[in-house]
């Protein structure tokens, strides 16, 4: 049986591993990265790029790292390789590009029609965002990517070899500059002195004159595509070592941006950085991993010492390369999937088969490790961003799967142990295995969701000004997801309710014990939920009152959550006044669930109030085929419930 | 003793029960009409009104349906409720929320809101209104006689701005202040423009959500002439109107403001960015401020989430900007409310009661678990 479980388990972990990366990539993504306020090691920000440009993680075989490394350091490989998704084909008849069944198209393929799309963005750009048509936005944020994958194709440039460099240079021109091989345009550059001297000696004059053109020209293309597309803010891997000294300025720069911007300092400061740029490109092109490794760590320790101000940001940064390389949270989910299933294919043998019941046991296990995994998934990330981590949906979704599984563990540890027969030794309580399954049913469909928001960029951004209070982030925003849970974990019991009741109408079977049970679970949740929405919403009230100076400013997501409240009071009121049963409160529960939905998406679905923080495109559809479908299951069951009892007098 | 019928009506579940859905419903479709008209008027509309009329239907707003709450808890508790140590925490929720609501009536009634907008260097003991304006009339007049004094005279007609139509109680104030003229038309936002041919156009701007933003536009005719008059609030005017020889009047519009018990001088402002980004860490404001009685400044430091409070006055930090000639300046919104703790009280009231009710029942729960399985 343990070697079963652990077998299992490796099989499992195995298949979620992502594809094996080369060992330069490995090191590659370890290098520290600026991006969007936050440092980070290369490895998150290559992987919210590939999702951002594909919705993947992995691409032909490749995994981020991998395919990152090459968009680096060999951009004209990947140039063929179908990474963009465009969902509308709208935007590919526009440009001329036939329709692919993957719905990924390739930078070749984009580059042909990148003049069409050119003016239709601008067209588009001309209206306010909130008047744009969804084609319109899908042109944008089609350019806006290829734009984006162009600058980071090009943001090595400066040090990748060009043949034309070579072929124009002599023999005798490239012995006279001490250089030998193939030529970048750095190269170059860093003998730019000594050209200046063969421009004015006679033998060769001629050609230093030509070859100094070619590089001016080079790098004054260069410079107007980076005044154009704002390089700076693409692959800021380099310190802005010219502010060292006061130690306040904590900007990165990209290679070129650098390069650009140290123009009037002294060469040996102007090149400190580039030169390190420099050898790991060669040491790509001569696959040296030992040297490659050298000057990651090299140029880490650079960037390290440059932003020491800054407290623990090197332990931040390893933690994070270990959450990403375990995945903490996509394992967890794969193993609700994974508990869920045992649990399920259990029913399938006779009820005291020992093999059914070692079933369950292993279902339980497999449930406790998920949620063990899940939690150190959102402890890693609290440590790494030193706050609550429910700043976004992503996050937010992650935290009531969380605390849902957690409200099922509680309740299935306040039960009592069955009785000592032969069969019950070996198996779970019938209450313990509904504990189970709705706890790995909730975690595994609310982790489910938050991954559609991975592709948003990266889940772990900074915080504006007005969510930078860790205490009120913590408390109030905590406190309220911990009611959406409960009202959810409520409306799922309500669902099984329903099922059941169903069930048991239609087969005449007396599944009264069981149902007793939903019901009670479900007013626990329900009382649950009501608590907690009522603390984080005082809560909130006081955090607003602190900051606006207001305590209640009927703003979108206050109403929301107040929607809640009042919800889960009606449905508790109107089953003390007698106006509704069992069955009354399990459709209440459900409606509950409808209720936290619109509150959740709602608001940003609206886009406006002081909550507003991140608008969400597409989920408007997604939102109400949920509540429509919701909608459709309640009135269903009690049309069948209705029928039935008719049936049955 | 006998509770008589409409007693028992008052703390029914029924009551309870339409309470809470008719706020339900106000609540869901006032967040609607949020999306499509701003906070402000919405906020008129369903949740600051007693009732809301909408063509020829008329329902009941928040403020009324909060009003039958409490009237709905206060006989609960007197009339139905048995005091029993088990609904220790029934009993402490609704204490809460009548508390709560009774919080919200007086913030709702007596509070004021306002905004403090300075530069650099600049000191005030003024806070403007965000919706209520004033017309400021300054009559003067040459005197006869052979020293040509003037003599000057001031009228203000308060007014606010999302009155569609404005009062016969303005018209009546603006014919006592300025006889010859007479209100013609009045829009919520709008401006003049000055233009090289075709002279001043009045024109009215599309209505903002943010309704602070909205400024209002007049335009008034001469009781005699008919010619038209225009005035609005672009870059501070200040019109001059001459109604006769030795008669002059200077017309203005501004915010209404209201006096501070304080002095505030602001003198530094910060702003810190998240490195490479445009996205705001933090703001602050660094204020001098002189108490009444007092002769001397004290530093105080206005952030995020930090504010400043005076008696019953709280400064907070609003917004953060760089004027058109390069000094920066800092918004402070002031809120007057001598009432500001009730809502923290009645928050932690009802939250105690919630969580004694909770687990007293989760306890129930778990001994009822383990007996029926035990059994």
């Amino acid at each position: 049986m343990k070697r079963l479980f652990f077998l299992i388990l490796i099989l499992l972990f195995s298949l979620n591993l992502p594809a094996k990366a080369s060992a330069i990539a490995d090191e590659f993504s370890k290098l520290l990265i600026l991006d969007q306020g936050r440092y980070k090691p290369i490895d998150s920000y290559a992987k919210s790029k590939l999702l951002q440009f594909s919705g993947k993680t992995k691409v032909n075989g490749k995994n981020y790292r991998e395919w990152f490394t090459e968009l680096v350091f060999n951009p004209e490989s990947i140039y063929s390789e179908k990474i963009f998704l465009i969902n509308n084909p709208e935007v590919l008849t526009a440009i001329n590009v036939e329709v692919d069944t993957h719905r990924r198209y390739s930078y070749d393929e984009l580059r042909t029609g990148i003049d069409v799309l050119n003016d239709l963005v601008k067209s588009a750009e001309a209206k306010p965002e909130k008047e744009r048509s969804l084609v319109e936005k899908e042109f944008v944020r089609v350019f806006n990517n290829f734009h984006e994958f162009t600058q980071l194709a090009n943001s090595f440039s400066l040090f990748q070899r060009k043949p034309v460099l070579t072929t124009i240079a002599s023999e005798n021109l490239k012995s006279s500059l001490g250089l030998n091989g193939e030529l970048s345009l750095f190269s170059l550059i860093d003998k730019a002195s000594e050209l200046e001297v063969l421009i004015r000696s006679s033998n060769l004059k001629e050609e230093a004159v030509k070859l100094g053109f070619v590089i001016f020209s080079w790098v004054e293309t260069y410079k107007e595509y980076l005044n154009l597309f704002r390089l700076e803010e693409v692959f800021a891997i380099l310190p802005n070592i010219a502010v060292t000294e006061s130690k306040t300025n904590l900007e990165f720069y990209s290679p070129w941006t650098y390069f650009h911007e140290m123009q009037s300092q002294p060469a040996s400061y102007k090149l400190i950085h580039l030169k390190s740029c420099l050898n790991l490109q060669n040491a790509y092109y001569d696959k040296d991993t030992k040297s490659f490794r050298a000057i990651v760590e090299k140029m880490n320790t650079a960037s390290y010492q440059h932003i020491s101000s800054l407290n623990k940001v090197r332990p931040k940064i390893e933690l994070e390369l270990l959450h990403n390389r375990l995945q903490p949270l996509e394992r967890s989910q794969l193993l609700y999937l994974f508990s869920l299933l045992l649990l399920i294919s259990s029913a399938f043998f006779t009820p005291k088969a020992a093999f059914r019941f070692n079933l369950e046991k292993f279902s339980y296990l497999v449930f406790l490790l998920a949620f063990l995994l899940h939690g150190s998934g959102i402890l890693m990330r609290i440590l790494i961003l030193s706050r609550a981590p429910v700043s976004n949906l992503y996050e937010t979704f992650v935290f009531v799967a969380f605390i849902s599984a957690l409200l099922a563990l509680v309740i299935s540890m306040t039960l009592k142990k069955v009785k000592n027969t032969l069969s019950e030794t070996l198996a779970l309580s019938e209450e313990k295995k509904s504990c189970v399954f709705l706890g790995s049913l909730s975690a595994f469909m609310l982790l489910l969701i938050s991954s559609k928001f991975v592709t948003d960029g990266d889940s772990m951004k900074v915080l504006i000004a007005v969510l930078d209070s860790n205490f009120w982030l913590s408390t109030h925003v905590i406190a309220e997801m911990m009611g959406y849970a409960g009202v959810s974990l409520a409306g799922l019991i309500g669902h099984l309710y329903l099922i059941k009741f169903l069930r048991g109408k239609f087969r005449r079977n007396a599944v009264t014990e069981s149902l007793k049970f939903y019901h009670k679970l479900i007013l626990g949740m329900i009382g649950f939920g009501l608590c907690f929405t009522f603390l984080g919403t005082m809560l909130g009230g006081i955090w607003a009152d602190q900051s606006w100076g207001r305590f209640w400013g009927w703003d979108p997501k206050e109403n929301g959550a107040l929607l809640i409240i009042l919800w889960t009071a009606i449905t508790l009121h109107s089953r003390l006044a007698g106006y509704i049963k069992d069955f009354g409160v399990a459709v209440f529960s459900i409606i509950g669930t409808m209720v936290v939905m619109i509150s959740w998406f709602g608001v940003n679905l609206l886009g406006v109030g002081l909550h507003s923080y991140g608008f969400t495109e597409g989920l408007m559809v997604n939102l109400l085929t949920y509540l429509g479908l919701e909608f459709l299951f309640i009135i269903g069951c009690i049309v069948l419930t209705k029928y039935q009892s008719l049936k049955m007098t | 003793m006998k509770v008589p019928h409409y007693f028992k009506y008052l703390s029914s579940f029924k009551l309870t029960l339409f309470v809470l859905v008719s706020l339900m419903l106000l609540v869901f479709f006032g967040t609607l009409y949020q999306a499509e008209h701003g906070l402000y008027l919405a906020q008129k509309k369903f949740f600051d009104s007693l009732i809301i009329i909408d063509g020829f239907l008329i329902l009941p707003g928040a403020v009324l349906i909060m009003c039958i709450a409490f009237i709905n808890l206060s006989a609960f508790l007197c009339f139905k409720f048995k005091y029993s140590w088990a609904k220790l925490g029934i009993l402490i929720i609704h204490l809460g929320l009548m508390s709560l609501l009774l919080g919200g009536f007086y913030t709702l009634y007596f509070s004021k809101e306002s905004l403090i907008s300075f530069r650099e260097g600049e000191q005030t003991n003024r806070s403007t209104d965000y919706y209520k304006w004033q017309l400021r009339v300054i009559k003067e007049e040459k005197l006869s006689g052979v020293n040509k004094a003037k003599s000057r005279s001031e009228s203000l007609i308060p007014f606010e701005i999302d009155s569609k139509n404005l009062d016969s109680h303005f018209s009546l104030e603006l014919k006592k202040a300025i006889p010859q003229l007479k209100l013609e038309k009045y829009y919520r936002n709008g401006r003049v423009f000055e233009t090289p041919f075709a002279g001043i156009i009045p024109k009215e701007l599309e209505l903002n959500k943010e309704f602070e933003q909205n400024t209002p536009l007049f335009i008034f005719s001469d009781t005699d002439t008919q010619e038209k008059v225009y005035l609005d609030n672009f870059d501070y005017r200040v019109l001059s109107y001459e109604a006769s020889e030795g008669l002059n009047y200077q017309l203005s519009l501004e915010r209404l403001s209201s006096e501070l018990p304080v002095i505030i001088r602001l003198d530094d402002v910060k702003r810190d960015l998240h490195p490479n980004t445009q996205v705001a860490k933090a703001y602050a404001s660094t204020i001098s401020v002189l108490e009444e009685g007092s002769n001397k400044f004290r530093k105080v430091e206005i952030s995020m989430n930090k504010p400043f409070r005076y008696k019953d006055y709280t400064f907070y930090q609003a917004s953060y900007g760089i004027d058109t000639d390069g000094v920066e300046f800092s918004s402070l919104a002031v809120v007057k409310n001598a009432g500001r703790l009730v809502p923290y009280i009645a928050s932690f009231l009802t939250v105690l009661g919630l969580a004694i009710h909770f687990i007293m029942h989760f306890l129930k729960f778990i001994k009822y678990q383990r007996a029926d399985l035990a059994s």
